[in-house]
């Protein structure tokens, strides 16, 4: 008797086909697209899977800078110190690295990249946890290949807990990881940082080194995002990384180097409830000055107040301006239907900033750049390659970047309506 | 157009006069359907739920990764795993029992994360992000892997606990009381509800702290790159021992193989129950063709064609076979409900180990279509011959002959050699080489068959026989009912195959069950039998050396039988390895063993053989004398087998090592089960207080032998207590032949009962007659049921189970049933004749004569 209760012992295994079986499949398959998204919605919405837009206070109360059940605003000054500060702040309960870059492979082909590992703090009080597996916080990463010349995109994700070493990110030095994906510090660079991701269907293996020192945006790198207190960021960037390193995609691998662009952003809020979505641009152009700018945008397409960006000169001058303010405007153009999502996004814009007689219109690379949902990623969001072309003070400039463009398939936030 | 009419008018007009025999075949057809849908709907029904549920559970992984030992397997693991090449997913397993108001439930340790991968545990967010109180779901999240003792259950679990979000409660497992409290319900289509309604989910980390697992966890699934084993290797390259690597889905196979047995032979007494509508129907086709005789030949010369009296009748049949038909699954849907409460209930509790959930049995046009497919073929199958019949009459003849004709009683020919020719290709098939289960059934049905067609031989030869003692005794009335009775052929025919089915059935289970409960009886020799407490909830507990021990040490213990045994993949194959204490076996067990002399495989055995069980001998073409590569972990190791013990517990088969061998080979693997003899003198009752009370007690479960074998039986009699739905299937069906077969006589012989009437016969006589030929008729077919039931169930006990299960039974002639069924055919005899006696015994003699 006591071999029948063995037997009670539940292994895998495929039974044999049942009539049931395709029932299950349709809602297996309903589940893996829409429920991933539930269970990470509050992972990347209430900061991950954007840069810039999520941090109005929680709740709509910022505390002043001290922590507030353990979790820290983003208000106030900070004092900077770098490699430092390119590693992870656990007192703030949203935090994200983004890499993105246009590369060129030794053959001339183009490509674009992305990789970015998002992590959430729990800061569930005090009680002390004896498991190894209690968490500290939990680490998203995406990572995405444009291959430009062929007009085709892979993403992958991977989601894991920051215990027993799965996840991670160093408090002092320029060091991420997500299980085998991770970022380390170079030696011979304070600011510069290899990537090796290996995916199922590409890997990258890139060094990074920074030409330019980190750019704070804001007020000394405090992004300010709402009108109360907190609802901000810090935020700084890497505006101009030179990439060098071997890309692999089906097999097949080559050396490539281009440019890159690193986001580095904490804070501890949530996205404003008035907002549909956000439209972020990182441009790298040919006289040497870096563009970042976002557009916060309302239910209506509007640009919300504490839209803008921050240019920074080829001599160094970084200068914040606001969206709105003195003409500057950032305008979509021709609107794209993806096929995967159903979503319509604007894929070319026009960016006008009088103040420096810039006039810039942004293309993609090609347009089906979008991450499709599925397991790790919540809601589906374009985020591609893109050229730019135009005047600056009328001198023609080009330049290459990286576009972000979300809630615009579906509704982002569809769990917490 | 206006000859069709004609003909659907009289046929409307025939079915109108005689509407209980319409109803007593629309009666059969349904009984017949229903058995079938039922029992398809059982089988899906618990067993798909079960197997959904086991996959479930078990999701989409290809490995596991375990520990032999039982100590679980370090997490620190679990990371250098994920990083492996070919290694695409990895997910931490662990399970405990727990028991909350009185119910057993399951509680499952996942990692969120990588669980994504395997199990369908994302509805942790479906019902997570509940719109009502605005909860999030990122915050639920968080609090699912943040707070110590945070569980998600089902919203149905919730509501019948009465557990509220938030609310904390003790659940007890065997490490004691767990404090636990919900932070999400959710909800989940059915095929997952089964597998996750007794279930709590908790973050690894909240399962550790809970159940004091630090460190360990319990297994690791994995799905592995379908690479040539090259992930396989690797992973085997970093697991320290004893862990081993496992392809999943080994445990869910023994299942599979035991309800798929189960459910073919299930499937096979359904359509038994279909043969018997079919001889139902031919009964009252045959018998309606030949009464309208002359109406058909009416209407032949009026204009209508053969072809359109054949379509006629045998729409008459299709429309039979839908009405029946939907009856039939109604019916049979509700059978279905109460076959599930009883078989599928045993499946839960035995396989899954959990409190039986209501299976869903819903109707699908799956099962409405082979409903009524069943019930159109039946219908056809039982008509068309009768139909052919009806529509050669030649009209003139036809008109000619006053009396209608029988073709039962002068096609006796026929029939003997279909019958013979039928039971010729059932024996072809039971022998025809190979281990088809699928051909052994067939085979048993086709003897079903040959049976019924022999039947108007029987009673004719039994009509002759009977015609002479029932003609002195009773007068003409005795040799009526005797000269009447071949005509009963197809109705006694229907009666015969309902009873041969209810004594196969009763002769198999029976077999099964006295073999059983002899086996019980070898094996459960020890007084006292102890497991952990927890053994009922967790496969894997043991007992620790230190309880085994201080369990020894006990004054009243005379001797004591470790059951040590660990699970060995033999192939493809993954078997129990049990260490085996040789002489507890040899001299006071009872030497189940398969024709070898004990004395003989103990001398092999102490020499260092091994034996087999039955099942994998069957499996592995295994005898006493072949070679057995067993592996270890110290490598392959060969050894002759000894004998082949019968075992009816293990359905993939088991290997007994001697202990002192299994020790050297494997290891000192804890005991599961330990056997208990106590000293002469001492009170079994005593022991089993004392041990109770002593130290041990809490984590101990004692039970005397007799206890146990109890437990076993009532699990292997709820197991079958379908039999007893087939019995009363019978009881129905031998009614309902009885009712039709003498209402046709009657219908058949009313001029001939008024010109007996008429001449001076009492009504009390004719009655006496037909209630003589109703007799009779149950008398034959009960005569001819036991023969062909003896030769199905041989064919059921010898033949079919071996093949399915693997077991071999010990043929049990269940003799008390036989006279139940005679009486059970003589009451439905006397019961079904009531009416048509009734009707014959108030027939107005003048009408009857002048009617036509």
């Amino acid at each position: 008797m006591r071999a029948r209760d063995r037997s009670k012992d539940c292994g895998g295994g495929v039974p044999g086909p049942c009539a049931c079986r395709t029932a299950a499949h349709a809602w297996r398959t309903l589940i893996h697209l829409a429920l991933p998204g539930a269970l990470l919605a509050g992972l990347l919405l209430t900061g991950a899977g954007n840069r810039t837009a999520s941090l109005a206070a929680e709740g709509g109360a910022a505390k002043s800078g001290a922590a507030a059940g353990g979790v820290q605003q983003a208000v106030g000054t900070r004092e900077w110190a770098f490699p430092r500060d390119h590693g992870q702040h656990p007192a703030y309960r949203l935090e994200w690295w983004y890499y993105t870059g246009n590369l060129r492979g030794a053959d001339g082909r183009r490509f674009g990249f992305q990789v970015t590992f998002f992590r959430r703090s729990l800061h569930r009080g005090a009680a002390p946890r004896s498991s190894a597996w209690a968490v500290e916080s939990l680490y998203l990463a995406h990572i995405a290949l444009s291959d430009i010349g062929r007009r085709r995109f892979f993403h992958e994700s991977r989601m894991a807990r920051d215990s027993l070493e799965l996840a991670g990110a160093a408090r002092d030095a320029h060091r991420v990881w997500l299980e085998p994906w991770r970022a380390t510090p170079l030696a011979d660079d304070p600011h510069g940082v290899a990537l090796d991701v290996d995916g199922e269907a590409f890997g990258l293996h890139l060094r990074l080194r920074a030409l330019r020192p980190p750019l704070l945006h804001g007020q000394g790198g405090l992004d300010q995002k709402g009108p109360a207190p907190g609802q901000a960021s810090w935020y700084y960037s890497l505006p101009r990384l030179e990439v060098t390193g071997r890309l692999s995609l089906e097999g097949a691998g080559s050396a490539v180097e281009g440019l890159a662009w690193m986001d580095h952003e904490f804070g501890s809020g949530q996205l404003g409830a008035e907002l549909a979505g956000w439209d972020w641009f990182a441009l790298q152009l040919s006289d040497g000055s870096d563009l970042m700018l976002y557009r916060l945008r309302r239910r209506d397409g509007s640009a919300g107040p504490f839209s803008g960006g921050t240019l920074l000169a080829p001599d160094g001058t970084a200068t914040r301006f606001a969206l709105g303010d003195a003409g500057q405007s950032l305008l979509p153009g021709d609107w794209w239907r993806s096929p995967a999502s159903g979503g319509r996004y604007p894929l070319t814009w026009q960016i006008d900033l009088p103040r420096w007689a810039i006039r810039l219109s942004v293309r993609p690379a090609f347009e089906t750049q979008e991450l499709t949902a599925g397991p790790g990623v919540p809601f589906p969001y374009w985020e591609g390659a893109v050229t730019v072309e135009g005047t600056l003070r009328g001198a023609a400039v080009k330049g290459t970047g990286y576009m972000e463009l979300t809630g615009y398939a579906g509704t982002l936030n569809p769990f917490f309506e | 157009m206006r000859g069709g009419l004609a003909v659907l008018r009289t046929q409307i007009r025939y079915w109108r006069r005689h509407r209980l025999q319409a109803l007593l075949c629309l009666l059969g057809i349904a009984l017949g359907v229903a058995v079938y849908v039922a029992i398809q709907l059982a089988t899906e029904g618990a067993v798909e739920a079960f197997a959904e549920g086991a996959e479930a559970l078990a999701g989409r992984a290809t490995h596991r990764v375990v520990d032999p030992a039982r100590q679980g397997v370090p997490e620190t693991l679990f990371a250098t795993l994920r990083g492996l090449p070919g290694v695409c997913a990895t997910a931490p397993f662990m399970r405990r029992r727990v028991r909350l108001q009185g119910r057993n439930l399951t509680v499952l340790g996942i990692d969120p994360f990588s669980d994504l991968a395997f199990r369908d545990v994302r509805y942790l967010a479906a019902q997570a992000g509940s719109p009502a109180d605005g909860t999030r779901v990122g915050a639920l999240l968080e609090r699912f892997v943040g707070e110590p003792g945070a569980v998600a259950m089902p919203a149905a679990l919730a509501a019948e606990l009465g557990v509220a979000l938030g609310q904390s409660f003790t659940a007890h497992s065997a490490d004691g009381p767990a404090l636990l409290h919900a932070v999400a319900f959710f909800e989940l289509p059915p095929q997952r509800a089964v597998a996750f309604a007794a279930t709590l989910l908790t973050d690894v980390s909240t399962f550790q702290e809970t159940f004091d697992t630090l460190g360990r966890i319990e297994a690791i699934d994995l799905i592995l790159a379908p690479d040539d084993g090259a992930a396989e290797r690797s992973v085997q390259a970093v697991l320290p021992p004893p862990l081993r690597l496992e392809a999943a889905g080994r445990n869910t196979e023994r299942v599979a193989t035991m309800s798929r047995a189960f459910r073919l032979n299930l499937q096979a007494l359904g359509l038994f129950a279909l043969l018997v509508a079919v001889f139902l129907i031919f009964n009252a086709a045959m018998f309606s063709t030949v009464q309208r005789a002359n109406q058909t030949a009416v209407l032949r010369c009026i204009g209508a064609t053969r072809g359109r009296i054949l379509r006629a009748l045998l729409g008459e049949a299709l429309l039979l076979g839908l009405v029946g038909g939907v009856l039939g699954v109604l019916l049979g849907r509700w059978l279905g409900g109460m076959m599930v409460r009883n078989t599928g209930a045993t499946l839960f509790e035995v396989i899954l180990n959990t409190d039986p959930v209501q299976a869903d049995v819903a109707l699908d046009a799956g099962t409405w279509a082979a409903g009524l497919t069943l019930s159109f073929g039946t219908a056809l199958a039982g008509a068309l011959w009768p139909a052919i019949a009806g529509a050669r009459i030649p009209p003139v003849a036809a008109l000619r002959v006053a009396i209608g004709r029988n073709g039962g009683a002068r096609r006796w020919r026929w029939a003997l050699a279909a019958g013979l020719a039928s039971l010729g290709v059932a024996l072809a098939l039971v022998g025809w080489p190979g281990d088809s289960v699928v051909a052994a059934l067939a085979g048993t049905s086709l003897v079903a068959l040959s049976g019924a067609l022999f039947c108007p031989l029987m009673l004719l030869l039994l009509g002759r026989t009977m015609a002479l003692p029932l003609g002195w005794a009773l007068g003409p009335a005795g040799r009526m009912a005797a000269r009447n009775l071949p005509r009963a052929g197809m109705s006694t025919a229907a009666l015969m195959v309902a009873l041969a089915l209810a004594l196969a059935i009763e002769v198999t289970v029976r077999s099964f069950r006295s073999t059983f409960v002899l086996w019980l009886g070898q094996v459960v020799q020890a007084q006292l039998y102890l497991s952990p407490a927890d053994a009922a909830d967790d496969p894997q507990a043991h007992f620790t050396p230190q309880q085994v021990a201080r369990l020894r040490a006990l004054p009243f213990v005379k001797s004591l039988a470790e059951l040590s045994s660990r699970r060995v993949l033999l192939g493809e194959r993954e078997v129990l390895v049990i260490a085996l204490h040789t002489e507890i076996f040899f001299e006071i067990q009872d030497l189940p063993l398969t024709g070898t002399d004990p004395a003989v495989a103990r001398r092999q055995v102490e020499a260092g053989a091994v034996m087999v069980s039955e099942v994998l001998a069957r499996a592995l073409y295994l005898r006493p004398g072949d070679i057995l590569a067993l592996p270890t972990p110290g490598g392959m190791q060969r050894m002759p087998i000894a004998a082949v013990v019968r075992n009816y517990s293990e359905p993939s088969g088991i290997v007994y090592l001697p202990r002192e061998r299994y020790l050297a080979l494997y290891g000192n693997d804890p005991p599961w089960r330990i056997g208990l003899w106590v000293q002469p003198g001492i009170d079994l009752a005593t022991a089993q207080a004392a041990i109770e009370s002593g130290p041990d007690g809490a984590a101990v479960v004692v039970q005397p032998n007799a206890l146990l074998r109890e437990e076993a039986l009532s699990v292997f009699d709820r197991t079958f207590a379908i039999t007893d739905m087939l019995a009363a299937l019978a009881a129905a069906v031998a009614f309902i032949a009885v009712v039709s077969a003498l209402t046709s006589l009657l219908e058949e012989r009313m001029r001939l009962l008024g010109y007996l009437r008429a001449i001076g016969m009492s009504a009390r006589r004719v009655g006496c007659s037909m209630a003589l030929e109703g007799v009779l008729m149950a008398f034959g077919a009960a005569l001819m049921g036991w023969i062909t039931g003896l030769v199905m169930s041989a064919l059921l006990v010898y033949v079919v189970n071996p093949r399915a299960f693997g077991w071999s039974l010990q043929f049990h002639p269940a003799e008390g049933s036989y006279g139940r069924l005679l009486l059970l055919a003589l009451g439905a005899a006397l019961l079904g004749s009531w009416y048509p006696i009734r009707r014959a015994t108030r027939l107005s003699v003048t009408a009857t004569i002048r009617e036509e």
